[in-house]
């Protein structure tokens, strides 16, 4: 190890933290946020209504840009604003020949959302398992906690041992049905507060989806068959008024499906192919469509689909208008590094963003440094040239920042 | 020599390690009673739905401790080295100088990690008797970082404090900082499990740069 | 015999600021040899690069035949290092501190140490951070006695010792030297005390060495000269005369050279010299005529 050694190690170093923040001090300094308008479909006018946000200023418009009053935005969207009318006593009994009421659009209505945080992310191996039939309207919470990684165990809080005969009972029924540890994935709502308790969707080692619930006390254990239909990438429950659905299942090949109430019947979605790395979903569904955003990274489209047949009614796509950031850093760095990722909450270094177009300023850097070697009678050195020319003005910032500043001497004093 | 060089080691910071020791010691008991009194109000079914539910953590006012540990306890272990440059003396002697700072530095990493260790043994089999090994698994896994900063900060601090040219010292400062911040990005308690290889590097990297200030102290570099 | 310290062509720059241009001395087994110069000359500078904590510009020195840029171990054993200002671990107590350094010396003698200690009014347990300086003078200098080095190397051991402390420690390290046949490479600022220890003096001055010689030769040849009159004359670069001060009754001045050479130099000048008287110097004295008051 020897001090140059050393100083090599560090300015690596240096770079290498420099890539992470001096493109976080840019973007800091560039920041804006670009969101794309609120959209919803109106079953009044068959088309999608937008709220705009310009400043301070927000504008409620159609596609052919007519503006509308608050009042008249209700009335276009009544499936959305349909407790502003009820209680203005607005809501017309009838639509597209449908008698419609606040309790029927209630039944048929839910929202579901999906971020690519929901995958990337860890959560305890502990999960409740209530009592589907408890026959209570409010559902209790239980003095046990379940953990099904390795094998299903739970364990009792008030003596913080496992509660054996429950634990066997369950885990016996899950061997019994073909359950296979360890489990891959389990999905389900560990809220109190839900309209309704369908215990938990197990991916087992087999990519076999299992529908598992405590009935009356005992275990409920069901392969739903899905995992033989689809290659499961991830799954996640919801609860709906009319019980029409489990689930929303992704597959492998980006696409996704609800999981029917009709012997778990996976339901594709007629959307484009779906990436569960890097979109994000959301469904706002209501008697007359379903309202599917998905939100890539360039782009948003947002379809209405029909809500009996699932077809496609029409589709908005919208381009996002790049940020000064994402405009300026293919010509300034070569790459960048970071921590944290909005499609994931797991933190380690990233490499993000390789531009060739960076090379040019890297090469004026280069020039420049080995001007400035030349000039302060230095000699060239071609690693530190190579690096300049790799990270550019990382690289060059980590060559300043421990640039040895001592006359060069043929005396080098060694460390034993 | 080994058995000198810790003497001395010992004899200037046994007071320090005694502090640092209480301290880490202490936090056990203080972990237990707050956590069983959150049992008592709040019931051990429910507090154990809430701290899965929300993702809490009973340890997390840890998270700075072994962080100010090591970087007190890597500048005491310096600053008197640095005070009239009496670290010369500790070169002079005839003994291999990278070995002697190597010696001075696993010293000090070494008794950082006992305490560490032992604290944080005590402290997850203490919890163990209230919680299951699902939820401490989760907590530690979440300290891990914050006992691996504490470990990185004495390496950096030992750096910092060695380094002879004051702007190079503001620089190294900067860097540290930098490198620091890592260990404290995560949000959830298991954000970070991946990122235990980065912060083991940088460790391991931090332990080699004391010796390039030792290095210039060596030549005499000065402004 | 080969010299204990050697030194060729060393020259350095602080920055743009000259230390010295090729610094060339040596100094020979037993000797005790004394760098003297003001404030800020380089007299640490030396001793910095000597133990090869300090890259000289260029140059080279030996310590005990060894390169002093890779100093071995075994070279590092037998040489005793005093810091500037007496500097020790300062949190050990004598106990502890002598603990510490017998563990690295082979022919660690704890006698010398313990002799010295007894002599001290410090308790065993009293920390070196709590004592005066003369005191860590004492425990500094018992502590190179017992590692019994072969050379001693002492950067400025008379700063903060008041007169009591200086004159034992000169004292010990005198009697120490001429029994063990031992070198010591010294500087100083303060010159009183030193014509008995040191045998050899090197006067160092800004940006260059004034001189090397041994002590004895000084006090016996070097002479402050006066004229009983205000006679104003140049001075050569290699004249025999030096540091030429007027006063409103007399000239002072000094030179190396005996009385005949200098009434020559004189004469040659066409000055009178009949006025003409010498005296006989101490080492201080002899400090001020070569390096001047400023």
């Amino acid at each position: 190890m020897t001090k140059n050694n050393i100083r090599t190690l560090l300015i690596l170093v240096a770079t290498a933290l420099l890539a992470w923040v001096l493109p976080w001090l840019v973007k800091l300094s560039t920041n804006e946020a670009s969101r794309y308008p609120f959209t919803y479909y109106s079953s009044v006018k068959n088309e999608f209504i937008q709220v705009v946000k310009e400043d301070t200023e927000t504008r409620l418009m159609d596609q052919s840009g007519h503006e509308y009053t608050r009042a008249e935005y209700d009335s276009l969207l009544p499936m959305l604003s349909y407790r502003q009318l009820l209680k203005d006593g607005r809501l017309p009994d009838s639509l597209n020949r449908k008698a419609i009421s606040g309790k029927s659009i209630q039944l048929e209505q839910f929202y579901f959302k999906y971020s690519p945080r929901d995958k990337h992310h860890k959560q305890m191996d502990l999960n409740p398992m209530f009592e589907s039939m408890s026959g209570r309207v409010q559902i209790e919470s239980p003095d046990d906690l379940f953990s099904i990684k390795n094998k299903m165990v739970f364990i009792d809080a008030e003596t913080n041992s496992v509660l054996a005969d429950k634990s066997n009972k369950f885990h016996q029924a899950m061997v019994k049905r073909g359950y296979k540890f360890p489990t891959k994935m389990v999905a389900g709502n560990p809220s109190t507060k839900k309209l309704y308790d369908e215990g938990w969707f197990a991916l087992d080692a087999n990519n076999q989806l299992y529908h598992i619930k405590m009935v009356n006390g005992n275990p409920f254990v069901k392969n739903t068959k899905a995992g033989e239909k689809l290659d499961i990438d991830f799954v996640k429950t919801i609860e709906t008024q009319n019980r029409r659905m489990y689930a929303f299942v992704f597959d492998k090949s980006g696409r996704l499906y609800y999981l029917s109430d009709v012997s778990y019947e996976p339901v594709q979605l007629p959307i484009d192919a779906y990436n569960t790395n890097t979109d994000g979903l959301s469904i706002m569904a209501n008697p007359f469509y379903w309202n599917v955003v998905v939100t890539t990274p360039a782009q948003r489209i947002t379809y209405a689909l029909d809500n009996h047949t699932l077809e496609e009614v029409d589709r908005l796509t919208e381009t996002r208008e790049s940020t000064t950031w994402e405009k300026i850093h293919p010509y300034v760095f070569p790459f960048y590094i970071e921590m944290k990722s909005m499609y994931s909450k797991f933190v380690y270094p990233r490499l993000l963003g390789w531009s060739v177009k960076a090379l040019a300023l890297n090469a004026v850097l280069a020039v420049l440094l080995a001007l400035l070697s030349y000039r302060r009678k230095q000699s060239i050195k071609p690693l530190q040239i190579m690096l300049v020319l790799c990270t550019g003005l990382y690289g060059l910032i980590a060559l300043w920042l421990f640039n040895e500043k001592q006359q060069e001497t043929r005396n080098v004093i060694q460390l034993k | 020599m080994t058995r000198a060089i810790f003497y001395k080691e010992w004899i200037k910071l046994r007071w320090l390690l005694l502090a640092i020791s209480l301290v880490f010691a202490g936090s056990i008991p203080y972990f237990i009673l707050n956590l069983t009194n959150k049992f008592r109000f709040a019931g051990k079914p429910h507090f154990w739905s809430v701290i899965v539910g929300k993702d809490l953590n009973l340890i997390s006012e840890l998270t700075y401790i072994p962080l100010l540990a090591g970087l007190i306890f890597g500048l005491s272990q310096i600053v008197p080295e640095m005070q009239k440059k009496s670290l010369k003396l500790t070169l002079h002697l005839p003994h291999p100088e990278k070995l002697t700072i190597l010696k001075m530095l696993l010293f000090g990493s070494g008794t950082l990690v006992s305490i560490f260790g032992i604290t944080g043994l005590v402290l997850y089999f203490t919890l163990s008797i209230y919680l299951p090994l699902q939820i401490i698994g989760a907590w530690f896994t979440a300290a891990l970082p914050w006992y691996l900063a504490g470990l990185a900060a004495y390496f950096l601090a030992v750096w910092v404090c060695i380094e002879p040219v004051w702007k190079q010292k503001a620089i190294n400062t900067l860097l540290a900082i930098a490198l620091i911040m890592l260990f404290f990005k995560g949000a959830s308690t298991y954000s970070l499990q991946y990122a235990t290889p980065l912060y083991i590097g940088i460790i391991l990297l931090s332990m080699c740069f004391p010796f390039y200030s030792v290095f210039r102290f060596k030549e005499g570099v000065q402004q | 015999m080969a010299a204990i310290i050697e030194c060729n062509n060393i020259t350095h720059y602080y920055g743009n600021r000259l230390i010295y241009k090729d610094l060339n001395f040596s100094v020979e087994r037993g000797k005790i040899l004394g760098l003297l110069g003001k404030n800020g000359t380089g007299k640490t500078t030396i001793i910095n690069i000597l133990n090869g904590y300090l890259k000289p510009y260029s140059g080279e020195c030996r310590l005990l035949g060894e390169d002093m840029r890779s100093l071995s171990i075994e070279t590092k054993s037998k040489v005793g290092l005093l810091l500037e200002g007496h500097v020790q671990h300062s949190y050990f107590n004598i106990v502890q501190i002598e603990k510490f350094y017998s563990r690295f010396f082979k022919d660690w003698k704890s006698e010398p140490y313990w002799d010295l200690m007894d002599k001290l009014k410090v308790t065993r347990k009293q920390k070196i951070s709590t004592m005066s300086c003369g005191q860590r003078s004492q425990v500094a200098l018992g502590l190179i006695l017992a590692q019994d080095p072969e050379l001693l190397i002492l950067d400025d051991f008379s700063m903060g010792l008041d007169p009591g402390y200086r004159r034992l420690f000169v004292d010990y390290l005198k009697e120490y030297v001429t029994a063990t046949n031992k070198t010591v490479f010294l500087t100083s600022h303060i010159i009183q005390d030193m014509e008995h220890l040191i045998d050899e003096t090197m006067i160092l001055d800004y940006g260059k060495l004034l001189l090397h010689k041994p002590t004895h030769e000084i006090l016996d040849n070097f002479k402050r000269y006066k004229l009983s009159d205000d006679v104003r004359f140049k001075l050569d670069s290699d004249d025999v005369i030096q540091n030429v001060e007027h006063f409103k009754t007399h000239t002072e001045f000094y030179s190396f050279d005996p009385m005949d050479k200098v009434k020559q130099a004189l004469q040659s000048r066409s000055i009178d010299t009949q006025t003409l008287v010498y005296e006989s110097l101490t080492l201080e004295d002899a400090f001020i005529g070569l390096t001047g008051k400023y």
